[in-house]
């Protein structure tokens, strides 16, 4: 029988990464990554995808080794209590800001093809309000969730892939590998923050009952949420072509708007893919705060992270409704990501690697 | 816990509540839109071509907004009621706006309910609009940019009047957008017959910067009745009307162009028509570079059947077949032969589909290339190989 000790097992983790990820990037994502290479725009989802595996390979490295400490108790483990303290504030910045461009971006689409009348903070609030009452229940009753929800999302993929195959042109990912080489580099600072989400790994180690495989089954997560952005690029190219593509703001709606179930029995599907982008940007946000929660009350030295996170739905709420423009708002999110976002997945897991590697040299020295 | 109570109740309140209820609109509410056309009034064009200055047709005044706008867009609003009936179950409205967001705002003072464009079969764009590059621009911004717009609807030009498109009456469908729908899906079984869904209408057009072409509607008035055909296109070139392209071409025009799904061919044997019904093709292209010309070899593969030949001739044997499908094999080619040559000569731009295929899978040569594009088509030396099988006789021997 599972223990009700408030810890997760190895699938859970598999699931939990997968909800977390898939959310922010499979409506967008398509347009950046041929904006960024062209046709090679779904190489670049590889490269991306297996540098993001290198981070996982980082964060589960140091989370193996302070399994029990958690970020902030690692960190001052590793840098010192005053520098490990503040390393761990931009985390926090970035969760509370990826948070609420996450929100508004749900908000904004949501206005956009479903809800044109309803004002914006009536369509974000709700979210925020039941994306804090399940983050609340900690990491157990979140990853249950996740675990019955994941069955519901992989049926609608699959409907929707089924669906988007038919009139489709594959030569359009043609020519292989013509963009340049430079360019496609450049791209994967554009592409790499699609799978954002994941660096809940560097928190949730005290929550693991096994964290020796936490990286095969973080991984194997990350791998499926691969293959789906693959998939959308390469079926969003194969339908619109490489300029079409890069013009939109939302590809894959219009991807699923330009499907068709043979026999027509079914029209305008684009529902079933918002059903399924509302339930991915409820998890990914669930995710979000309860990491937010963790990091904050680790910081503040407060034992009951719950309390943390109910102070932030209007701070979340009023950053969401900074930007005054879709345009801005995109333009936001980039930044978010090209500092913050590349603090939390890239050089944070980096440095924490390399100390970690000094810090077992130091220990057997002492120990001899 | 009196807290916890009161705070339940309060998400509950806001769940059921408030999201949503906006924008509740109840079906009958609905105006739902099964067509409309686009035009550009007469009076308007003049002064387009005169000041290319759109302010000066659609306002005169420091209000945008003008009852006569230069578009005149003709919606067919479907009356769901009468769907079942078999009486003629749409209506159609007229309206003059500035573009089509302003007409669709125009509309809604006109009909008591809200327009509703998600069930949306057809968009007809009358040819004066491809005439005039900068509203035609303007309507392919809005149908890129609307989310209401249903993109797997069918686009085709009107040749001519779209007025005359009202007075079609569509015998075994209740309105006319289902009867003209119906006819462009023929496209799967007839060799003539082209569908365009928007989607793709828009995809290739920006694709290949506003090089195109649209399957074409005329109605013709015969005997005092409008009968719609499609059996035309319209090429766009540079996002303007370039020329219609003649019945004669659509047929290798859309297999070079990868369109041509089944359909009938008309072969030439021993002074008879045999129908030669395709149902499948399959093209490969190689190519040379030889001093800076580009040798294209094509072959194209035709898979089908024979459906008549003449009562009493045998066509159970395998040299009458032989004979057929050389026959049809030179009439074929003949036909690849006359339309490459009609679009290097004549038309003088790529529509072939060639600058696609070589950026595709000989980049490098296109990159030599692709700056000079129509000059280097023009000088192509285009050669076809055609493979003809015919593998059913229908169930008789003779």
């Amino acid at each position: 029988m599972t223990p009700n000790d408030d810890k997760i097992s190895n699938i859970q983790l598999c699931v939990l990464v997968f909800n977390i990820v898939l959310g922010i990037g499979i409506l967008t994502l398509p347009a950046s990554l041929t904006k960024a290479a062209e046709n090679d725009g779904w190489i670049l989802c590889i490269i991306s995808g297996l540098l993001c595996i290198l981070s996982i390979y980082f964060m589960c490295y140091v989370g193996n080794k302070y399994a029990e400490y958690g970020l902030v108790g690692t960190l001052k483990k590793l840098f010192g209590g005053f520098v490990g303290t503040a390393l761990a504030i931009p985390i926090i910045l970035y969760y509370i800001f990826f948070c609420s461009v996450e929100v508004r971006l749900f908000a904004e689409t949501a206005k956009l093809y479903l809800l044109p009348n309803t004002s914006l903070e009536i369509i974000i609030l709700p979210l925020i309000i039941l994306a804090v009452l399940l983050s609340r229940t900690g990491i157990e009753s979140i990853a249950r969730f996740f675990e019955s929800i994941t069955p519901f999302i992989f049926f609608l993929i699959f409907v929707l892939i089924t669906v988007t195959i038919p009139k489709s042109d594959y030569s359009n990912i043609r020519p292989f590998l013509g963009t340049p080489l430079t360019k496609l580099i450049k791209g994967i600072s554009v592409s790499i923050f699609s799978y954002a989400g994941f660096e809940i790994l560097l928190l949730i180690f005290p929550y693991l009952r096994t964290p020796k495989k936490a990286f095969k089954f973080s991984s194997a997560g990350l791998i499926i949420i691969i293959v789906f952005y693959v998939f959308a690029d390469i079926q969003c190219l194969a339908k619109f072509g490489v300029k079409e593509t890069e013009s939109f703001i939302y590809p894959t709606i219009s991807l699923i708007r330009a499907s068709q179930v043979p026999g027509g029995f079914i029209e305008r599907l684009e529902g079933l893919l918002l059903a399924l982008w509302v339930t991915s940007v409820f998890t990914t946000l669930v995710g979000l705060l309860f990491s937010l929660s963790v990091v904050l009350s680790d910081v503040l030295k407060h034992k009951k992270p719950k309390h943390i996170v109910s102070m932030f739905i209007p701070i979340i709420y009023i950053v969401a409704l900074w930007g005054d423009s879709v345009a801005e708002l995109f333009e936001l999110s980039d930044k978010l990501m090209n500092t913050l976002g590349l603090y939390s997945i890239g050089i944070l897991p980096l440095l924490m690697f390399l100390f970690s590697l000094f810090r077992k040299r130091d220990v057997k020295k002492s120990e001899g | 816990m009196k807290v916890k109570k009161i705070l339940t109740l309060f998400i509950i309140i806001v769940l059921t509540l408030t999201t949503g209820c906006y924008d509740r609109v109840e079906i009958e509410q609905r105006a739902i839109i099964g067509a409309f056309s686009i035009e550009l009034v007469d009076e308007v064009q003049e002064s387009f071509e005169k000041a290319d200055d759109a302010k000066q047709a659609s306002s005169d005044s420091s209000f945008n907004e003008n009852k006569n706008g230069p578009l005149k867009i003709i919606f067919g609003v479907i009356n769901p009621s009468k769907l079942q009936s078999g009486d003629k179950a749409f209506k159609t409205v007229e309206v003059r706006g500035a573009n089509i967001p302003d007409a669709v705002e125009k509309l809604g003072e006109k009909i008591s309910r809200q327009p509703y464009f998600a069930q949306m079969r057809m968009l007809y764009i009358s040819d004066k609009v491809l005439k005039n590059k900068k509203v035609f621009k303007e309507v392919l911004d809005r149908l890129d940019r609307s989310t209401k717009i249903n993109e797997t609807a069918n686009i085709v030009v009107i040749k001519g009047e779209t007025d005359n498109l009202a007075k079609v009456e569509p015998e075994l469908e209740n309105t006319i957008a289902a009867h003209i729908f119906g006819i462009s899906e023929n496209s799967k079984i007839t060799a003539n017959v082209s569908a365009l869904p928007i989607y793709k209408f828009l995809s290739v057009i920006r694709n290949s910067d506003g090089c195109c072409f649209i399957p074409v509607v005329e109605i013709k008035n015969i005997k005092g009745k409008f009968e719609p055909s499609i059996d035309k296109v319209v090429l766009i070139k540079d996002y303007q009307f370039l020329r219609y392209l003649d019945t004669k071409y659509i047929k290798t025009f859309r297999i070079l162009n990868n369109d041509f799904r089944s359909g009938r061919m008309l072969i030439n044997y021993e002074n008879i028509s045999i129908p030669y019904y395709v149902y499948s093709t399959n093209k490969r292209i190689w190519l040379e570079e030889e001093e800076g010309k580009l040798k294209y070899k094509v072959k194209i593969e035709f898979e089908g059947d024979v459906e008549e030949l003449e009562f009493g001739k045998d066509l159970f044997d395998t040299q009458t077949i032989d004979k057929i499908n050389k026959a049809a094999e030179e009439t074929i080619k003949e036909e690849f032969i006359e339309t490459t040559k009609y679009f290097q000569d004549t038309i003088g731009y790529d529509y072939l589909g060639f600058k696609d295929f070589t950026h595709k899978y000989y980049n490098k040569i296109y990159q030599k290339y692709k700056d000079n594009w129509d000059e280097v088509f023009k000088n192509a030396q285009i050669e076809y190989d055609v493979k003809v099988y015919i593998r059913r006789i229908g169930i008789s021997k003779k």
